[in-house]
């Protein structure tokens, strides 16, 4: 559509185009390899396993997304999501609702988002050395509620049993509302001002300064949203595998990084972006089932992920290289 | 009588140590084209940026469409519809030209997520076009815009807002000839819709191709205003007598009388874009030096000479010998300093102290076999220097931020001496310095200049003029006059300046 | 020009005091709770696991000085750890000889296992400062690359063979003059980093390309080498560590040093909120508080997993503190900013 700008059209620039393009081979390549070397990989139910765990991590990634968007970025989406797990089984096994379980959880989770984001707008915090504080106190806490253990709850019935197990037309419902999700998501990110402002921001601080932005306002919300979103995917994540766990922070953090990058290749040109995240999300689940269905080993998906997001930081450094009006001579 | 657009009276502000606008009075008829024209300090930047909010006046009034306004902040000005655009405008260069043209204004509503309905956005910019017709596809992102296209976003930026009076600062020093016609053209149609035009340049012959008046601004004070319909070029030379009127209160110390051998030499440099065809060669007892205004690529050359950037074709000798100069290490190792024209972010590392800064460019001095500092010998040797220079107050302890301009101008001269170069390049040499230190600077340089090789990069005429023995002008990235300052006169390098001598360029 | 001596030296001496009034505090109140906690034994035990954190963060002040980041140590950290239990464990025993209590392939053992270390941080280092690539999430990319590859040792499993035997432990175990070994590489190293960073022309660089880069390259200071040096140093040290770690456990673990970041971190920053700036110094007393408060926590049975609550909390108090202006009254009068009002544009 000519109507819109790089961000949404990302075939304009070459190198892009080859390395969008390149990505896509990969992954083509992979689903080949796996499809051919495992009978189970190629089953419609597999396939669709794929769909229904691709949703947790999805959501916990949207924050993150706009916010690496912005230039800043924030360590603490997986140990948010491991509390809010934690806080989920400790108020079932006590006895409250799902419905009450939920409000309190995400509310809970959302107040590191608070913090984070006062500690970045108000007091001037680095973003990395704010949000690894806030990952900590969540991760401590998160083991605190466990006494360093993980926490049983009995299988989720009804309403949450089909959220997370049902199918809709054959596509798991989980899968579904992460759709839904992103939608809005997306709706956001290109239609609302809050939207063009953060990319504003990550891409030209003064520029927007200049326009009489307010930078403050934007993050703080990005804090905040990445928060409750984390928060939502740990309340989900609890569900599915019917218990809390504290420790899950540090796979979905890489998991987390790695898709926003991967999915910054992939769409719009360089930049994080949820639809490419949701994109990358796939690809990495994709990945993940594979691998391990073909009995390697689980910490080749580090090297694996590790490679893939050097990757995508590459690519993303070479595009902000070339947005650099060019013509000027620059020193460092 | 006609009414007046814009009127400033009295116009007052000072800086520490400096009066920058000494009662200027300041007129603009609607629709006009008004060129403001000054050398540097003459005021012509601090009167825009009091315009545009972004300085508050000591004294005075200002009355925008005969009432009188106030201007508080940046912001207070565009709301006052007073707009400014700056060279080199910044930009989102992922966004499509419309996009950057309502940056910040995109929707309606307050909240966070307001709605963008990026056609209804397009449609008003076509609007825009209707009222402003250029030829320019507003769809593209901007990184893909050609420079003149980038200024004329910004211009419609300014439009868009219902501005009727619209600054311009040194529009054209990044623009080739065809692109300044397009600017021109551009300025043409705003006069038409009403927009009044205040348009700051150095170059003369913009002037009488786009202004209806310009006006002179010399030692913060409006000189003259002349209409650019009474005659052409012969008036160009009693402009630029007017610029820089008879008397010097700045006194030089006297030139060079018997230089010696050469020390350093410059050969058919060119960095590709920006310059082309630099020669010229220093020699022990002269001061060279090189005047150029925003946009000949005299801030280009000076790095280029110290090795920062690196040149496209060209050779270097220094005391005979062809040396390379490929980075700012090897240009100190072989002998060659200079001192950056930007002070706070090049010169200067302001939050270290004032030995912390000189030492730095060249360490080993005072460090031995151990690589550790021999804190006495560097106190000693950084003191000595400090002394020399005489900075105020001479404690080599205090930060450099302290310092007066001056006093932080003399740290970065006293780094260039404890490197022990024998070529000192000075970019800017004087700004941002107050006049009581500028004439210490000065004799410093020509002491200097007894014993190194001495080169003067700078957008002011009168200090190349006043300093230099070799004088060479660059305009456009081409040599246009090179002269013993003895054998010609200030007004004539002025007017090479600001007009490239006649020669047709780029 | 108003004098402007005062205020800034004893700006940074009234940090120092109000912190050195903190640790004592600190340390009369644990004395207080638990009179185990002023025993030599208890001491030594805590100066022995500081030495660990402290030599960490020691690698990251040089990273932080330069303005960057690093995410990759503490996982580059087990892969040492793992090349070092690796190398101890093959059969090399057969020419070996002993040194004091240990084999000879003991050091070769640790020394590749510092040496790849630096490795990692060579390829962190030029990623960043030669391709001016994002160091946060290059290093984050790096980190987890190391520390899969780590797994490939043993495919996960703790390596015990030759621990007891080759004398790795001696690491953690030795004393000279009655002092840990590893209290004495800490000292010893923090000595020499003092004397690069604050004494020496490297550290001159090193501080002035992180105060203005641009300015540093004016002054002909490479910026490049130092910034890939520092990561270097920064892997490398951490690398140290994660192997000191093993000898004291006892036993090839690939998360030997997975819980390092935090505390690494803290103590930089707490450092830095302490002189405004990061210092070897800072870092040691940073260090020394983040120590002091674990262990005086760990006497009174604080569960293991709130280790990283108390670091958390430390840090940002000490930032809040620190920003807090106690010379009020300067903010009152600011002083106009030399250099840029002044400047007449062209």
């Amino acid at each position: 559509m000519k109507n819109d700008s790089v961000r949404t059209n990302g075939f304009r620039l070459k190198h892009i185009f080859q390395a969008q393009y390149g990505l896509i081979w990969v992954a083509l390549l992979m689903v080949a390899v796996f499809a051919v070397s495992s009978d189970v990989f190629r089953t419609a139910g597999n396939l669709l396993e794929i769909l229904r765990q691709s949703g947790i991590l999805a959501i916990m990634a949207i924050g993150l997304t706009w916010i690496v968007a912005t230039g800043e970025i924030d360590v603490s989406f997986a140990d948010i999501a491991a509390f809010t797990g934690i806080v989920t089984a400790v108020l079932l096994k006590a006895g409250f609702s799902w419905g009450v379980t939920f409000i309190s959880a995400t509310l809970l989770g959302t107040v590191f988002g608070v913090i984070s984001g006062s500690l970045v707008v108000y007091f001037k915090f680095p973003a990395l050395i704010a949000t690894l504080a806030v990952s900590g106190i969540a991760k401590s806490l998160a083991s605190l509620m466990g006494k360093g253990a993980v926490i049983h709850i009995t299988k989720a019935g009804g309403l949450v049993y089909q959220l997370v197990y049902g199918n809709v037309f054959g596509i798991p419902l989980l899968f579904i509302v992460t759709l839904f999700i992103y939608l809005v998501c997306r709706y956001m990110q290109d239609r609302t001002t809050t939207g063009q402002h953060l990319y504003a921001l990550g891409e030209n601080r003064q520029a927007t300064q200049e326009a009489g932005i307010k930078e403050g306002k934007i993050l703080m919300s990005l804090f905040i949203l990445s928060a409750l979103l984390a928060s939502i995917g740990g309340i989900l994540l609890t569900a599915t595998i019917s218990s809390g766990n504290p420790k899950i922070g540090a796979s979905y953090f890489l998991d987390g990084l790695t898709v926003v990058f991967l999915g910054a290749m992939i769409i719009k040109a360089g930049q994080p972006n949820v639809i490419g995240t949701l994109i990358g999300v796939i690809i990495l689940s994709t990945l993940g089932n594979g691998l391990t269905l073909l009995g390697e080993y689980f910490f080749v998906g580090n090297i694996v992920k590790g490679l893939l997001l050097v990757f995508g930081v590459v690519v993303v450094t070479f595009t902000r290289y070339k947005n650099r009006i060019d013509g000027q001579y620059s020193v460092a | 009588m006609e009414a007046l657009k814009l009127k400033m009276q009295g116009i007052v502000k000072e800086f520490p140590g400096v009066k920058a606008l000494d009662g200027v009075d300041f007129e603009l008829k609607p629709s006009e084209v008004h060129a403001l024209l000054g050398i540097n300090g003459a005021g012509k930047s601090t009167l825009i940026k009091i315009l545009s909010g972004v300085y508050q006046k000591d004294a005075g009034s200002i009355y925008l469409d005969d009432h009188r306004i106030e201007i508080k902040n940046a912001q207070d000005a565009i709301k006052q519809g007073i707009a400014t655009v700056y060279q080199d405008p910044q930009m989102i260069s992922t966004f499509t030209g419309y996009e950057n043209i309502y940056l910040g204004s995109e929707s309606e509503g307050k909240g966070i997520f307001s709605r963008i309905n990026r056609k209804k956005l397009q449609e008003k910019a076509e609007k825009l076009l209707e009222r402003f017709p250029v030829d320019i596809d507003l769809t593209k992102p901007v990184i893909e815009l050609s420079a003149i296209e980038k200024e004329i976003i910004a211009v419609l930026r300014a439009l868009s807002k219902d501005m009727s009076v619209l600054v311009l600062d040194e529009p054209t020093s990044i623009l080739t000839e065809t692109e300044t016609e397009v600017l021109f053209s551009l300025i043409r149609l705003l006069k038409e819709r009403g927009v009044s035009i205040i348009y700051i340049t150095h170059r003369l012959k913009e002037i009488y191709q786009i202004a209806d008046r310009l006006t002179v601004f010399k030692d913060g004070k409006n000189v003259a205003t002349l209409n650019t319909n009474d005659g052409g070029s012969d008036n160009h030379m009693a402009i630029a007598e007017l610029m820089l009127g008879k008397k010097l209160d700045q006194i030089y110390p006297q030139k060079g009388k018997n230089p010696g051998k050469e020390i350093f030499s410059v050969r058919d440099l060119s960095l590709n874009g920006v310059f082309q065809d630099v020669n010229f060669s220093v020699r022990k007892g002269e001061i060279v030096g090189i005047f150029g205004l925003v946009g000949s690529g005299a801030e280009e050359l000076s790095k280029v000479l110290f090795g920062v950037i690196p040149k496209t074709s060209g050779a270097f000798k220094l005391n005979s010998r062809e040396i390379r100069v490929r980075s700012s290490t090897e240009a100190i190792d072989q002998g060659i300093f200079l001192i950056p024209g930007d002070r706070r972010q090049e010169g200067q590392i302001s939050d270290e102290p004032v030995f912390f800064n000189v030492s730095l460019s060249n360490l080993k001095k005072i460090s031995g076999l151990s690589s550790l500092i021999h804190r006495r010998t560097e106190n000693l040797s950084v003191q000595k220097l400090v002394d020399q220079v005489k900075v105020v107050p001479r404690d080599i302890h205090q930060n450099v931020s302290a310092l007066s301009g001056g006093n932080q101008q003399k740290v970065v001269i006293s780094k260039g001496l404890f490197s022990d170069a024998e070529v000192y390049i000075f970019a800017e040499p004087t700004v941002g310095v107050d006049v009581g230190s500028k004439t210490g600077i000065y004799n410093l340089i020509r002491e200097l200049s007894n014993e190194k090789g001495i080169i003067i990069i700078s957008s002011d005429c009168e200090e190349v003029y006043g300093m230099c023995d070799q004088a060479m002008v660059l305009y456009k990235g081409a040599v246009a006059m090179h002269t013993d300052v003895h054998e010609c006169r200030l007004e004539e390098m002025l007017l090479c300046g600001v007009t490239g001598g006649g020669k047709s360029d780029r | 020009m108003t004098d402007k001596k005062r205020p800034i030296i004893s700006d940074t001496l009234k940090s120092i005091a109000i912190f050195m009034m903190m640790i004592a505090l600190i340390i009369i109140v644990f004395s207080l709770i638990e009179d185990k906690f002023l025993t030599t034994r208890n001491l030594k035990m805590m100066l022995r696991h500081m030495s660990i954190s402290a030599v960490t963060a020691l690698g990251l002040t040089y990273v932080i000085i330069l303005g960057h980041y690093d995410m990759s140590f503490y996982m580059v950290g087990c892969f040492a750890a793992m090349t070092t239990s690796y190398l101890n464990k093959t059969d090399i025993m057969m020419d070996s000889f002993m040194i004091g209590s240990i084999h000879s392939f003991v050091i070769p053992a640790v020394l590749a296992g510092i040496a790849v270390g630096c490795a990692w941080g060579l390829i962190s280092g030029i990623a960043v400062g030669l391709f001016k690539m994002n160091d946060m999430v290059t290093t984050i990319g790096t980190g987890f690359i190391a520390f899969g590859t780590a797994y490939l040792y043993s495919k996960g499993s703790f390596i015990y063979d030759n621990f007891l035997t080759s004398g790795i432990t001696e690491i953690n175990n030795a004393q000279w003059f009655h002092v840990p070994f590893p209290i004495i590489l800490m000292v010893g190293l923090y000595l020499i980093s003092y004397l690069i960073l604050s004494r020496s022309k490297f550290g001159r660089n090193f501080y002035a390309t992180g105060s203005n880069r641009i300015a540093a390259i004016f002054s002909g200071v490479r910026v490049v080498p130092y910034i890939i040096i520092a990561f270097v140093i920064c892997s490398g040290l951490t690398s140290l560590a994660a192997i000191m770690t093993t000898s004291a456990q006892g036993v090839g673990n690939v998360k030997a040093s997975i819980n390092f970041l935090m505390p690494a971190y803290a103590a930089v920053y707490i450092g830095i909120s302490v002189f405004k700036k990061a210092t070897v110094i800072g870092t040691f007393f940073g260090a020394l508080f983040t120590s002091v408060m674990l262990n005086g926590f760990t006497l009174m049975a604080m569960p293991f997993y709130l280790s990283d609550l108390i670091i958390a909390v430390s840090l940002i108090i000490a930032i809040l503190l620190s920003k807090i202006d106690w010379t009020s009254i300067q903010k009152k009068n600011p002083i106009p900013d030399s250099g840029t009002e002044m400047a007449y544009e062209k």
